[in-house]
C-alpha cells in the first residue's frame, strides 16, 4: 500500500509534465497559425493558408507577404524565444541563481557593444548589416571567454562567475556609451533601437542559421539535463554524486552564450524572456530539467511570438519594439503566478 | 563490503595546512566516528575521502587508489551526506532522494531507480514527506532526506559531515539510530564526523580523534574516551560516567587553564 | 528735478549733440532712437523698468548708424543690439549657411566641431577654430574667442550647458534655420540684426519665387491625381522601416510639392512600419531622407546604398515606385535650409514631371550654389545632393 503511494506521486507528476509539454506545444502551434494571418497587408485566413500550402516561389503579392515576410518572422520568433528561454534556464541551473538570465554574464552588453562598433564605424546601412551581425556575435563570444578566464582564475563557482559577468557587463556598457558619445545622433538612435530588439530583419537566411545552431545545442543540453538537476543540490553534493561540476558549468555557460549570441546578433537584445520564461515554467512543472528545458523553450517561444504579434497589430501599421512588448506581456503573467502560488518553487 | 584506507592525507586551504598527514584503515561494515575540536580537520577529512576536495596522499578502496577511478565510479561506491541547509530549487523529496541515483542512472529514470528511491524513503521512514517540496521541510526532515539520498545511491561507504549539527535531540537520536541500523542491516561502512562525544560513544564501533589536523588516537570508544585524552585533545576537564541504558556519558566541567601541546 | 535726473538729462543732451552730425546723414534710425528713448523714459518714470546701465548709454552715445536694433529669436526671446555685431560663434551649422546667404559669414569666428568636416560647403568657415560639439559646447573655447553673439539651435544644447555659463554680454540666439515654418522669419531677423536687410530680402525674393511657383503649379491638381508618396528615414534609423509623417520636414516638403503622404492617416511624426504595409500601399513614389552625402564628397556610396536599401527589399518589384523608377534619396543638406526652394522644385519635378517640364531643377540648384554659398564651381559635380542625379 505504502509502496504504491510513494512512487505514484512522482509518476503522476511526471505524466502531468508530459501533458503540460503537449499542451504548450499545441498552444504554440495555434499561436503560430494565428500569427501567420496577422499583418497590415489585409489577407483573409483562407488566403493565407492557401498560400502556405501552395509553397513559395510563385512571385505573387500574397506569396511574398506570407512566405518572405510573415513566415520567417513567425519562425524566428519561435526560435529566438526558445533559445533565450532555454539559455536562461541553463544559466539559472548552473549558477543556482533565480536572477540569472542569458545576459547575466555581460553578454547583452557585449553584443550591444559589437553592434555599436559596427554602426558607429559606418556600417549602419543595409549592405553592411552583416557586419553588425558578425560583430555582435563575435563580441558575445569574447565576453563569454573573458568571464571564463576571470572565473577560472578564482575558481569556477557561481559567485565568481556572476562577479566576473558583472564586471564584463559594466565594461562593455561603458564602452558602448563612449561610442554613443563620439558618434553622430543617427548612430546613437540606431544603437538604441538595436538594444530594444526587433524581429523585423528576419529572413529565411537568418532563420536557417539560427535554426542550425539551435538544433545542435538543444540536444547537447538535453543530454546534460540530469547533471543540471543534480547540480541544484549544491556543488559538493553534486561532486559526490559523480557530476563533473566545473565541466558542467563551463559547458553550460559556453553553450548558453553561443545560443544567445546566435539569436541576438540577428534580433538585437530582447530582454526579459530569458529571465522569466524559466521561472514561469518552473512554477508550472517543477525543476526537473528533462522537462524544464523543453518546457522553457516552448514558453519562451510563446511569450516572444505573442509579444511580437501584439506589437505589430495593436497599432498597425506602426510596429512597437518587441523588447518593450515582452515586458508588458510577461510581467503581469509572472506576477499572477507569483501571487497565486502557495508553495515554494525556488 | 569494502576496505577503506587513508595514506598520509595532507590538505591545505591556501597557505593554511588543515590536515597534516592522516593515515588509517577502517574495518568493513563499521561505524567510525571522527571527533575533535573545531578546526581539527574533521569536515575536511571527510571531504577528502570522497575527493570532493583533492588532497595530497592517497585514499584506497579495496586497495585501489581512488585517484585512478572515474568520478562516477567513486560515486557508485561512496555516498556523501552534507549538512542540511542548502536550498534545492523546485524539487520534491522524492526527486531529491532520486538524485542519489545519478551515478547509476541513464538519461531516463529506470524501474530500478524508482525502486531504490522508494526503498531509501522507506528506510528513513519519510514516506509521508515524499511529495512535499524539499525547501518546505524542517532541518531535521531535510537531513533525513539527504541521508535517504545517499542510501539510494547504494554505496559501499557512507560519509556524513556532522549530520546532527542543527537538529534537536529527538531528530539527532532518530538520525543516528537510522545510520547505525543501516550499517548493521546492509554492512555499509560508515564514516561520520560528529560533534557530540556522548553520541559518538554510543553509536560508534570505532573512534578517531583529530587534533590540529593530525590523528592523535584511534580505537574503540571505551579505549579512547578517557579524561586524559579529552584534556589533551579538547583542552577541557571532564567527567565520564557509565550508565546501563545510556552507555558512556561525557560531561565537560571546565576548560583547562593551560593547554598542553 | 532730482540730481540723478538732471545728470541723465545732460547726458542725453550730450549724446544727441554728438550724434547730430552723424545721424543727420541717416534718416532710418527711428528704431534706434525709439529704443533708447523708451529706456530712458521708463527709468525716469520710475516704472518697473531696468534702468539703462551706464554701459548701455555709453554704447548708445556712440550711436552707430541704425543701431540699436532688436530682434526675436525662435525661442521667443527678444534681444537688443546696440552696435553692429563683429564676432559671431556658430553652434548651428544651418546658421553658418544662413549667414553665408546674407553675406556676413566673414564675421564668424568659431564653429561647431562638425562644421569643420564640411570643407566643401564652407571652404573658409570650416578652417575656423572649433568650440566643441553643437550639443556639448566648449564654454572656455567660446569665451576665448570673445564673441558678440552665439547662435545655437532652438532645442539644443540645453541652456544649462550654454546660456548659464556665458556672461550677459554674450547673448545666445536660438534659431534653427531649417524648419519650414520658421525659416523665413529667421532669415528676416538675421538680415535685420546684421543690417543686411537688402541681402536678406533679395534671398527671400528668390525663396518666395520658387515656393510660389511650385504652389501655383500643383494647387489645382485634383485629389485623385495626386501622387501617393512614401517618405522614410532610410535604413539604419531603426530595426524596421521608419516612415515620416505629419510634423516632419520631409513630409512638409512632399506636401508642398503636391504629393500625398500614404502614412498621414495612420501615424503622426515618425514611426516604424511593417514592410508588408508599404507593399500593400503601393506608393507611386518614394522619398528617402539621408543625413549623409550632400557636400561630403566621400559619402556618395552611402547615399547610393540608401537607395539600394529600399529598391532591394524583398517584393519591391510589387511597389510601383520601384518598378517605375521613382525612388529618390534626398539629402538633408539639400532638402532643408537655404537650398530648400531648389529642393522643392526638384521634388516637384520628380512627382509631376509634366508640370515642371520647362524648369531645369538642376540649374536652379546650381544657381543657388553659385550665388548663395561659398562653394567652388564644381561643387555640384563633387557632391551628392540627391540620388539618382544623372551622374552614373
Amino acid at each position: 500500500m505504502h509502496k504504491k503511494t510513494v512512487r505514484s506521486g512522482y509518476i503522476y507528476r511526471a505524466q502531468r509534465r508530459l501533458v503540460i509539454l503537449g499542451c504548450l506545444t499545441i498552444l504554440l502551434l495555434l499561436l503560430a497559425g494565428v500569427a501567420a494571418t496577422l499583418g497590415s497587408y489585409p489577407l483573409g485566413i483562407a488566403e493565407v493558408y492557401r498560400t502556405i500550402l501552395a509553397g513559395p516561389g510563385s512571385g505573387l503579392d500574397t506569396e511574398i507577404i506570407v512566405w518572405q515576410y510573415r513566415l520567417p518572422r513567425v519562425i524566428m520568433a519561435i526560435l529566438a524565444g526558445a533559445a533565450l528561454g532555454f539559455a536562461g534556464a541553463v544559466m539559472q541551473g548552473i549558477l543556482r541563481n533565480p536572477l540569472a538570465s542569458p545576459f547575466t554574464l555581460g553578454i547583452a552588453s557585449a553584443a550591444s557593444f559589437g553592434a555599436s562598433l559596427a554602426i558607429v564605424l559606418g556600417a549602419g546601412f543595409a549592405g553592411s548589416g552583416s557586419l553588425i551581425v558578425g560583430n555582435a556575435f563575435l563580441f558575445t563570444l569574447i565576453a563569454a571567454a573573458a568571464v571564463y578566464g576571470l572565473a577560472r582564475y578564482r575558481g569556477i563557482s557561481p559567485e565568481t562567475m556572476i562577479m566576473a559577468g558583472i564586471a564584463i557587463m559594466y565594461l562593455f556598457s561603458a564602452m558602448t556609451s563612449f561610442l554613443q558619445y563620439i558618434g553622430t545622433s543617427e548612430d546613437v538612435h540606431e544603437v538604441v533601437f538595436w538594444m530594444l530588439g526587433s524581429l523585423g530583419r528576419s529572413t529565411w537566411n537568418t532563420v536557417i542559421v539560427a535554426g542550425i545552431i539551435l538544433c545542435l545545442i538543444f540536444p547537447a543540453f538535453m543530454y546534460m539535463a540530469r547533471n543540471f538537476n543534480t547540480l541544484a543540490a549544491g556543488d559538493e553534493a553534486a561532486t559526490s554524486l559523480g557530476v563533473p561540476v566545473e565541466h558542467v558549468r563551463i559547458t553550460g555557460m559556453a553553450g548558453a552564450s553561443l545560443l544567445t549570441a546566435a539569436v541576438i546578433c540577428f534580433t538585437g537584445t530582447i530582454g526579459f524572456i530569458g529571465l522569466v520564461a524559466p521561472h514561469i515554467t518552473r512554477m508550472v512543472m517543477g525543476g526537473d530539467h528533462r522537462y524544464l528545458l523543453p518546457g522553457t523553450a516552448l514558453m519562451g517561444s510563446l511569450l516572444l511570438l505573442g509579444a511580437d504579434s501584439i506589437g505589430r497589430t495593436i497599432m498597425a501599421p506602426q510596429i512597437l519594439p518587441v523588447g518593450i512588448m515582452t515586458s508588458f506581456l510577461g510581467v503581469p503573467f509572472f506576477i499572477y503566478l507569483f501571487l497565486r502560488r502557495r508553495r515554494d518553487y525556488w | 563490503m569494502v576496505k577503506v584506507s587513508l595514506d598520509n592525507i595532507r590538505f591545505s586551504y591556501h597557505s593554511d595546512q588543515v590536515l597534516k598527514g592522516v593515515s588509517f584503515d577502517i574495518d568493513d561494515g563499521n561505524v567510525l566516528c571522527l571527533v575533535g575540536p573545531n578546526g581539527s580537520g574533521k569536515t575536511t577529512l571527510v571531504r577528502c575521502i570522497d575527493r570532493i576536495l583533492d588532497p595530497e596522499g592517497s585514499v584506497f578502496l579495496d586497495g585501489m587508489d581512488i585517484r585512478d577511478m572515474h568520478r562516477s565510479t567513486i560515486a557508485k561506491n561512496i555516498g556523501y551526506v552534507p549538512q542540511a541547509g542548502t536550498r534545492i530549487a523546485a524539487a520534491s523529496v522524492f526527486e531529491v532522494v532520486m538524485m542519489g541515483r545519478t551515478p547509476h542512472m541513464g538519461w531516463s529514470t529506470s524501474e530500478e531507480d524508482i525502486d531504490w528511491t522508494e526503498k531509501a524513503i522507506h528506510f528513513l521512514g519519510i514516506e509521508q514527506l515524499a511529495d512535499r517540496e524539499y525547501n518546505e521541510l524542517s532541518g531535521g526532515q531535510q537531513q533525513k532526506v539527504l541521508i535517504a539520498r545517499a542510501v539510494a545511491q547504494n554505496p559501499k561507504v557512507l560519509l556524513l559531515d556532522e549530520p546532527t549539527n542543527s537538529l534537536d535531540i529527538r531528530h539527532q537520536l532518530e538520525a543516528l539510530s537510522i545510520i547505525h541500523h543501516l550499517s548493521r542491516e546492509t554492512g555499509i561502512t560508515i564514516i561520520m564526523a560528529v560533534h557530540d562525544l556522548t553520541l559518538a560513544a554510543r553509536y560508534a564501533d570505532q573512534l578517531m580523534m583529530l587534533k590540529k589536523g593530525q590523528l592523535v588516537a584511534f580505537g574503540t570508544p571505551d579505549e579512547l574516551i578517557t579524561t586524559e585524552r579529552i584534556k589533551d585533545v579538547y583542552g577541557v576537564e571532564s567527567k565520564i560516567f557509565r550508565d546501563t541504558d545510556a552507555g558512556l556519558i561525557v560531561t565537560p566541567l571546565k576548560p583547562v587553564s593551560e593547554i598542553t601541546a | 528735478m532730482k540730481n540723478s535726473h538732471l545728470f541723465v538729462f545732460w547726458l542725453l543732451i550730450a549724446a544727441l549733440a554728438f550724434a547730430t552730425p552723424a545721424s543727420a546723414a541717416y534718416e532710418n534710425d527711428s528704431e534706434a532712437r525709439y529704443l533708447i528713448s523708451q529706456d530712458i523714459l521708463g527709468y525716469l518714470r520710475n516704472a518697473d523698468q531696468e534702468e539703462p546701465t551706464i554701459n548701455e548709454l555709453y554704447q548708445a552715445a556712440s550711436l552707430y548708424p541704425e543701431y540699436p536694433r532688436s530682434i526675436n529669436d525662435s525661442a521667443g526671446n527678444t534681444f537688443v543690439f546696440y552696435q553692429p555685431v563683429k564676432k559671431v560663434v556658430i553652434l548651428n551649422n544651418n546658421a553658418a549657411d544662413a549667414l553665408t546667404v546674407i553675406g556676413t559669414d566673414d564675421l564668424i569666428v568659431g564653429v561647431a566641431e562638425s562644421l569643420k568636416e564640411n570643407s566643401l560647403q564652407f571652404p573658409e568657415t570650416s578652417t575656423l577654430p572649433s568650440v566643441g560639439k553643437w550639443m556639448e559646447p566648449d564654454i572656455e573655447a567660446i569665451l576665448a574667442l570673445d564673441p558678440d553673439l552665439v547662435i545655437a539651435y532652438g532645442s539644443w544644447p540645453d541652456p544649462e550647458k550654454l546660456e548659464t555659463h556665458l556672461p550677459n554680454d554674450i547673448p545666445v540666439i536660438r534659431m534653427d534655420f531649417y524648419k519650414t515654418e520658421t525659416y523665413r522669419s529667421e532669415m528676416e531677423a538675421v538680415g535685420h540684426l546684421f543690417n543686411k536687410e537688402e541681402n536678406a530680402d533679395e534671398y527671400l525674393e528668390w525663396y518666395d519665387h520658387y515656393f510660389d511657383l511650385v504652389n501655383e503649379r500643383i494647387q489645382d491638381i485634383p485629389e485623385e491625381e495626386r501622387v501617393r508618396v512614401y517618405a522614410e528615414a532610410g535604413e539604419g534609423q531603426s530595426f524596421g522601416r521608419r516612415a515620416y509623417s505629419t510634423g516632419t520636414g520631409l513630409h512638409d516638403l512632399l506636401v508642398a510639392a503636391g504629393g500625398v503622404n500614404i502614412a498621414e492617416e495612420y501615424i503622426d511624426g515618425y514611426a516604424d512600419v511593417e514592410t508588408e504595409w508599404i507593399i500593400y500601399q503601393k506608393p507611386e513614389s518614394v522619398l528617402i531622407w539621408s543625413g549623409k552625402g550632400g557636400y561630403k564628397t566621400d559619402e556618395r556610396d552611402l547615399v547610393i546604398s540608401q537607395y539600394n536599401g529600399f529598391t532591394g527589399i524583398t517584393g519591391s518589384d510589387k511597389i510601383p515606385a520601384v518598378s517605375e523608377g521613382r525612388v529618390y534619396v534626398i539629402t538633408s543638406s539639400f532638402a532643408f535650409g537655404s537650398s530648400s526652394p531648389a529642393a522643392l522644385v526638384q521634388v516637384g519635378s520628380w512627382l509631376y514631371p509634366s508640370r515642371f517640364e520647362d524648369i531645369d531643377a538642376q540649374s536652379v540648384h546650381e544657381q543657388y550654389l553659385e550665388k548663395y554659398t561659398q562653394t567652388a564651381e564644381d561643387v555640384w559635380d563633387e557632391g551628392t545632393f540627391y540620388y539618382p542625379d544623372g551622374k552614373d
